[in-house]
């Protein structure tokens, strides 16, 4: 993402400061049975728009003149397997999910396969030299590309940006046709990938001498005095003949803040030095605009700009981490790359809204696992001000699929690492670099080798970033590294053979061996790099008296599709096994703390309490027979609901959780005091009281040192009476980007939710909007999520509408029999 | 305040393994599985663990791990652990460097 722009010479240039975007003209035109679209010349110009896709294996589509007539009008980012499955014949298919799916639980039971994808665009007249170049922010799985019919490329990680160079098979006159075969086969991923061009597309029309691809590289290297000096790192490409680049960086107003000029090489370094620094930080994540130009003269000849932070992360034994000084404990989680009921598409608004909603639960770091998130992630990480680790693999050359990328990545490793730096390295979100994450051969000979590879090019790449892996288990035998091969000070130092060549440490479930370990080990800083929800209140506490300690990153940070069933809270016969294997309808992995429509789950407001940002939460259990026992997995959570509504369950004892950082909590049920209990440090912040059921007011109060801290009040609902809908923020936009979230939650006469309320619903749309996706949080499958209708779940639902591109008032209604439906009026313009 | 450097390394040479006696807390599941002596131990103590640990679907994810690490996960026993622990601590020493 970038809001570059550019004047190629030769065409009307600028004398002056500012150059101008260019136009994009014609996107979308049809013409007999295609949608052409016409591309001028700029960086950066969207290429999303008037796609043909066909879901299946077809012969010849790569030809540019194949009858692409009947093909469907697909605008990007797109995902097949989140669609419903042609034909899908209930109860083994259920809108996208198929019990028989070669994925299994590992993909929630959603088809791959192969899709073709068709373009057609003519291009504007374009001086000799010009270069155009197709950039692809992500294709699941792997895919191959044909431009007017000679194959221009190949892609093999399903998470990588790359490009493809179009310029020697243009047709400058006429019809040009970019097909992409995307192949999404066997078993190659344990979680979700989605099918597909998922990510945004863009398209760089740029001179004959310009700014390569992520060829700058910003950092800041020093802070003193509110003047801070910034390094710069251009590579150009080229014929140069006394061109210069001037870099600049600007202020939020556009003022410069700081300018460098220098003729242009093949890598020109730079340093940016600027007084009163406005500093980028977790509560301030201020960013100024790094501008590129390469002018020849008066003429801007290449011109790039992109969000830069200023910053400096330290990481060491003695302080954790640090931001400008000041010291950050990381509250972090993984996140998965889809968006819930979109399936992969990374649209700006869904991925930004992932961050919203993390950051308003206390988060402030995101583990992207296992791979490289998408660009518009990493950009609502910088301006949102959350912290980010970009992973590189999931798998190293042992499989973990039978059909993964270990097959890949003995020839694409420096590829995918390459293209992860590069492209992130100006963010300044990121802190780490992961090179893995579990990788089964890491402590073998051949696998510390890899590590030091995979961490050797990352620091070649980028020096300014530490890098780490997610490390399960047990780290090794001691291994002491030479000279030559060490980190920097660790020469002849013992270690760990999966730690020796990390310069933090991420363990994954291993809470009670981070102490022990640095006993043994006192350089080593480490984090939780996957832990339980059930963990949180030890993390806390241990990452507060630990200096080396950074924090943790809880598994997981919001449900994802596929690993279904990992958190599964279940009731089975006391009688029988403790044991459950989750198969189909289970289709999402219910452990986030944030379900699939985003939002709070038990564990989240534990979690609230824990990180302080709530005094008091109250929780409920689920009633269980007394033939029954919860099971609860690992990476699950009892099944506790922040409710007062349990008909049929009046006279049975329930036993209220009452969450707190206060030392006393009172209950009261309809005005009557039923309990009492202090709290010790020993309790984790957390006690338990059991109280009869009586419909009515369920009312606790925290006290700390006898002053009331905190109140909560749960109120019994009633039947279902009505549907409410809400849009979340919507920037009012009807731009083909722009989503509208609309939630809808069934609730009683007096406007209370009903919390286990589960209705069919349908809408009505009418207006200038797409639905892209309709559901709820359910983690068994029940249907679509592409249709009018669904069924709420625990009195939720959520949809996700998508501008056309043109203004006007959207109308959605929701009716369900019964109830009283609701309508809602959205303008957009 | 001066940003902090993590520059690459020269070249590589390969790491000084120091073997460790087997043991049950930090000797990888995937080296007891290599040692016929410590197999047999785990085939007669912990027989399912010992087949889950052969199997496609568990072998990647669980190679890395010791017989004390899988506790959280309910796959062993107490008993069982420090039991496996004092046969396999009376193997004899690995000499010198793993391969």
């Amino acid at each position: 993402m970038n809001s570059d722009s550019i004047t190629v010479a030769g065409q009307p240039g600028i004398a002056g400061a500012a150059a101008t975007t260019s136009a994009i003209p014609g996107e979308g035109v049809q013409t007999a049975n295609v949608t052409t679209s016409q591309v001028g010349a700029g960086r950066g110009q969207r290429f999303d728009v008037g796609w043909l896709f066909q879901r299946g294996t077809s012969e010849g589509c790569e030809a540019p003149g194949f009858d692409d007539g009947d093909w469907r009008h697909v605008d990007l980012p797109h995902d097949w397997s989140i669609e419903d499955l042609p034909g899908a014949l209930p109860p083994d298919q259920l809108g996208p999910f198929d019990r028989h799916a070669a994925g299994g639980t590992a993909t929630g039971y959603t088809v791959g396969g192969e899709g073709w994808y068709r373009k057609h665009f003519r291009i504007g007249a374009l001086p000799p030299g010009a270069r155009v170049d197709v950039l692809f922010g992500g294709i699941a799985v792997t895919c191959d590309i044909w431009f007017n019919g000679q194959r221009v490329g190949s892609h093999v990680h399903a998470y990588t940006p790359f490009g493809v160079e179009l310029t020697p098979h243009l047709n400058r006159s006429g019809d040009n046709v970019i097909a992409v075969r995307v192949r999404n086969l066997g078993r190659n991923s344990r979680w979700y990938s989605g099918s597909g061009i998922y990510r945004h597309v863009t398209m760089d029309v740029t001179p004959a001498i310009r700014i390569a691809r992520w060829g700058v590289g910003a950092w800041t290297r020093r802070i003193a005095d509110g003047r801070a000096e910034i390094d710069i790192e251009t590579s150009i490409e080229g014929s140069m003949r006394g061109q210069t680049l001037v870099t600049r960086l600007l202020d939020m107003g556009g003022n410069v803040a700081a300018e460098a000029k220098s003729t242009v090489d093949g890598c020109v370094k730079q340093t940016l030095i600027i007084s009163d620094t406005h500093l980028w930080s977790l509560e301030d994540p201020h960013l100024y605009t790094l501008e590129m130009a390469i002018r020849q003269g008066t003429l801007i000849v290449d011109q790039l700009a992109q969000p830069f932070g200023v910053r400096i992360v330290t990481i060491d034994t003695a302080n954790g981490l640090r931001i400008n000084g000041t010291p950050v404990k990381l509250r972090g989680g993984c996140l998965h790359h889809d968006n819930g009921l979109l399936g992969a598409c990374a649209y700006a608004g869904a991925d930004e809204r992932r961050i919203r909603i993390l950051k308003a639960r206390g988060f402030n770091a995101i583990r992207s696992a296992h791979n490289p998130s998408a660009a518009t992630l990493r950009a609502a990480c910088d301006r949102l001000g959350m912290l980010l680790i970009e992973e590189s693999f999931d798998m190293w050359h042992v499989p973990k699929e039978p059909d993964d990328y270990s097959q890949f990545i003995g020839q694409d490793w420096k590829s995918a690492l390459g293209t992860m730096v590069l492209s992130a390295r100006n963010s300044p979100s990121v802190v780490m670099w992961s090179i893995g994450n579990e990788i089964p051969e890491r402590s073998t000979q051949e696998g510390m080798e890899w590590c030091w590879k995979f961490a050797n090019e990352v620091r070649r790449l980028d020096p300014t970033r530490p890098v780490t892996a997610g490390l399960n288990g047990v780290l090794g035998e001691p291994v002491s590294v030479s000279e030559h091969t060490a980190r920097p000070g660790c020469a002849g130092k013992l270690d760990e053979a999966s730690t020796a060549f990390l310069d933090v440490v991420g363990y994954n479930y291993r809470l009670e061996d981070i102490e022990a370990d640095h006993e043994r080990r006192p350089d080593r800083v480490v984090y939780g790099s996957e832990t339980f929800p059930r963990e949180a209140f030890e993390y806390k506490a241990l990452a507060d008296r630990a200096p080396y300690v950074l924090g943790e990153f809880v598994w997981a940070a919001m449900d994802y599709l596929g690993e279904a069933g990992l958190g599964a809270t279940v009731r089975l016969p006391l009688d029988g096994m403790p044991f459950f294997i989750a198969q189909f309808p289970w289709v999402n992995a219910w452990c986030g703390d944030i379900d699939l429509i985003g939002d709070q789950k038990p564990q989240s407001y534990a979690r609230d309490v824990i990180w302080g940002l709530s005094p008091l939460e109250v929780l409920v259990q689920r009633p269980i027979s007394d033939r029954q026992r919860e099971v609860v997995a690992n990476w699950g959570w009892p099944d506790e609901l922040p409710s007062w509504t349990w008909p049929g369950a009046e006279g049975l004892p329930m036993a209220v959780r009452l969450y707190t950082s206060g030392d006393r909590v009172d209950l009261s049920l309809n005005g009557k005091v039923v309990g009492s209990q202090a709290l010790r440090p020993g309790d984790r912040m957390r006690t338990e009281m059991v109280v009869p059921y009586v419909r009515g007011t369920l009312e606790a109060v925290a006290y700390r040192n006898g002053a009331e801290i905190g109140r909560k009040r749960l109120e019994t609902a009633g039947v279902p009476a009505r549907h409410r809908m809400a849009v979340e923020a919507s920037t009012g936009s009807c731009d083909r980007d722009a989503l509208i979230y609309v939630g809808i939650a069934t609730v009683d006469a007096q406007g209370t939710r009903v919390p286990d309320c589960q209705l069919r619903i349908r809408l009505t749309l009418s207006g200038p909007a797409e639905l892209v996706g309709f559901g709820t949080a359910n983690p068994l499958a029940v249907g679509s999520f592409k249709t009018l209708e669904t069924e709420t779940f625990r009195g939720r639902a959520l949809a996700i509408l998508r501008g056309t591109g043109r203004p006007g008032l959207i109308r959605i209604d929701a009716r369900s029999d019964g109830v009283e439906g609701d309508v809602l009026s959205i303008p957009v313009s | 305040m001066d940003a902090p450097l993590y520059k690459p390394s020269r070249a590589f040479e390969r790491p000084v393994v120091i073997a460790q006696p087997l043991n049950a807390d930090t000797t990888p599941l995937a080296v007891l599985l290599a040692e016929p002596d410590a197999r047999a131990i785990l085939a007669r103590e912990a027989p399912v663990v010992e087949q889950a640990v052969q199997g496609d679907a568990l072998r990647p994810h669980l190679s890395n791990f010791s017989l004390r690490s899988l506790l959280p996960f309910g796959l062993i026993t107490l008993d069982t652990l420090q039991r496996m622990d004092t046969q396999l601590q009376a193997l004899r020493q690995r000499p010198g460097q793993r391969p």
